[in-house]
């Protein structure tokens, strides 16, 4: 059961990692400066 | 210094609350001159926590933001102007803002010791007949001076209100807010000197003789000037730059380093036995451990432990940049850059780029002559953005103890870097032209704010924090995943017969003349490009020890690899930001190779060198 948990958690945080770079890669997290930057160009 | 001591002269001004306008919406832009504290006052009109620094080209796009206790007012800050005429990207943003998008009212903010240059600026504005109103920025630094402005006169000329502030010690501002909430209600359009369409000669003959009017200057030697004279003399500006970087860098990444790395090395390893321990205990699989404390926290957390060291950093860029030298270094560096046929101009994004290169080469907006602007895009990544450090951090620890030169050193590459790269560059028949004029206006030497400088130093540090426990984190589980299985998803009885133990081996041989020819450092490299912090993580997950790194490297292959790492293409971030700005794919893979091969050559040059020497 514990691996199940834990392993969901895992990959609960590996998504949210992935979804954050693609954000990123496209200019998009909107937390980085460099995203802020390019997010406030699109507008 | 109070309140009514700089907003005398705009007393009888009729006051409405800005709160109470609630029945429609408005827009105020905000223009003035670069470095004229637009930014800081629209944070504070806005409680944003936009970028500020004490140079030009902060600002290189529109930034909009609700005013403080009242939604319908919105504050857009755009980027710093000297007129309406629009010759690079960032001006065109302001000119084709004030033409097409109608605010409702300016608010223009002038550097009270350059009132004669702002001037010009406002008779531009006030020619389109908007309603205005002028923040005479930066008085107590003017009044200390010796500068005294008459703001009725100003009033009487450009028919709007002229009000004195200081938007870094929030001086004058409540009367700066009801001036406006006044204006927005009275629509006074301003007026201009003369026709919009007069020559420049004569509108800058008439400012002149408004400023000496309206201005008393008693010719004061200040400090300012005084120091001046020294940190931008011909012979000792170089030596303190040196000097200067040197401690900073040495001071963050080295005594900082050897005061936190310890301590936060010994708390990510108690963590991870923690970890063990406690999923041994509830019979948590072997591999998912191994995820956990080898992948995800080997990875992850021999990161996140160099935040002390960067928070450092930041809170000394900060007080370098909040309060003038960094301004003064691009002026400096014009003498040297022009040697080489290279602008001052292309420093100021550099010293961006430190943060983190996109911003960076987004400032290269700034620069007018275009093939000027598409080289700095090109050369900015080579300075120790944020997400280097680590690695750099990591070596100077672990491989030069006690040689306090190692961090210093690759900042002072990194500018040799841009300064040989411009070089080359511009010895190729595409970027080969006489390099622009480059005039920047020295703001005074001011006392950095706490505020700012915490500002800066909180938001780049928190940024990391963030980057390290999302991205990072997932890299680190998938270099973890890549090095535990074999390419048919077995168990690897070694890590050098997982998938990425053939890739590493597969790319090891172009590396092994620059001495870091083992697969672990291949595949670390190429981990880098999606994120530079994944370096250090790599490295560590891949090598398992401190012990293992050492016995991989010598002195001079780590230096060689921290100086690829430094110098090779970024990270796809940048990447993106870099073709952004150049326009096309074709070009930029020609710039990302230009990087990475000049840093083969570079760390080639290092280790072959290094080893006749050492």
């Amino acid at each position: 059961m514990m691996n199940y948990i834990i392993g969901a958690a895992v990959m609960f945080l590996v998504f949210r990692g992935i979804k954050a770079y693609f954000k990123h890669d496209s200019g998009c997290c909107g937390s980085c400066a460099g995203c802020k930057s390019a997010c406030s160009m699109r507008k | 210094m109070n309140v009514e001591a700089v907003t005398a002269p705009g007393e009888e001004i009729q006051r409405a609350r800005i709160k109470n306008i609630k029945d429609k919406k408005f827009t105020i832009a905000l223009v003035g001159n670069p470095n004229c504290g637009k930014t800081t006052l629209f944070n504070l009109m806005t409680k944003s926590r936009e970028y500020v620094g004490n140079w030009p080209g902060v600002t290189v796009e529109k930034k909009v933001a609700k005013l403080v206790g009242n939604d319908n007012v919105a504050v857009v800050d755009l980027p710093g102007v000297y007129s309406l005429s629009p010759f690079t990207p960032d001006e065109r943003v302001t000119h084709d803002y004030i033409e097409n998008e109608n605010p409702d009212l300016v608010l223009n903010i002038i550097d009270t010791s350059l009132l004669e240059r702002s001037l010009v600026l406002t008779h531009a504005i006030a020619s389109h007949g908007v309603p205005m109103v002028c923040a005479l920025n930066m008085a107590d630094i003017a009044r200390r001076n010796g500068i005294e402005v008459d703001t009725r006169y100003l009033e009487s000329v450009f028919n709007c209100p002229f009000v004195q502030i200081s938007a870094a010690k929030e001086v004058g501002i409540d009367v700066l807010l009801d001036t406006i909430a006044h204006q927005l209600v009275e629509r006074r359009p301003a007026r201009s000197v003369l026709p919009e369409d007069a020559p420049m000669d004569d509108v800058r003959k008439a400012v002149a003789e408004i400023a000496g009017k309206s201005a008393v200057i008693d010719d004061v030697d200040n400090f300012s000037d005084r120091l001046d004279r020294i940190v931008t003399d011909k012979w000792l500006a170089i030596p303190i730059f040196f000097l200067v970087s040197w401690r900073i860098y040495f001071l963050s990444i080295q005594v900082v380093g050897e005061i936190t790395g310890g301590w936060a090395e010994s708390a990510v390893e108690a963590l991870g036995t923690l970890i063990t321990n406690g999923f041994a205990a509830m019979g948590v699989s072997e591999m998912l451990t191994s995820l956990v404390v080898d992948g995800i926290l080997g990875g992850a957390g021999s990161v996140i432990i160099f935040v002390p060291q960067l928070f450092v950093l930041f809170v000394l860029l900060s007080v370098l940049e909040d309060c003038g030298y960094m301004s003064r270094v691009a002026f400096v560096m014009d003498r040297i850059f022009r040697v080489f046929g290279l602008s001052g101009k292309s420093f100021i994004p550099m010293v961006v780029g430190t943060g983190c290169s996109v911003p960076g080469i987004m400032a290269s907006r700034t620069i007018e002559n275009k093939k000027d602007r598409l080289m700095t895009v090109v050369l900015v990544p080579f300075m120790p953005c944020s997400a280097k450090l680590p690695v750099i951090a990591l070596f100077a620890g672990l491989m030069f103890s006690g040689h306090s030169w190692v961090a210093p050193s690759f900042y002072i590459m990194g500018v040799a870097s841009v300064i040989l790269g411009g070089v080359i560059l511009k010895h190729t028949g595409f970027f080969k032209q006489e390099p622009a004029p480059f005039v920047l206006e020295l703001s005074q030497y001011h006392l950095p704010t706490v505020k700012n400088v915490w500002e800066s130093a909180r938001q780049r540090t928190k940024e990391f924090i963030k980057k390290v426990t999302t991205i990072i984190l997932a890299a680190s589980a998938v270099i973890w995943f890549l090095q535990y299985f074999t390419p048919s998803l077995q168990v690897a009885d070694s890590a050098e017969y997982s998938m990425l133990g053939y890739i590493g081996k597969f790319i090891a041989p172009v590396f092994a003349p620059l001495g870091f020819g083992n697969w672990q450092s291949a595949v670390s490299i190429l981990t880098g490009f999606a994120a530079r912090e994944n370096v250090a993580a790599s490295i560590n997950i891949l090598f398992g020890s401190e012990s293992a790194i050492k016995a991989a490297f010598t002195q001079v292959s780590a230096y060689a690899f921290c100086a690829f790492v430094l110098l090779s293409s970024p990270c796809m971030g940048a990447v993106a930001a870099m073709k952004k700005e150049i326009g096309n794919m074709k070009d930029t893979l020609l710039a990302m190779c230009f990087q990475t091969g000049f840093a083969y050559v570079i760390a080639l040059v290092i280790y072959q060198a290094g080893r006749l020497i050492f």
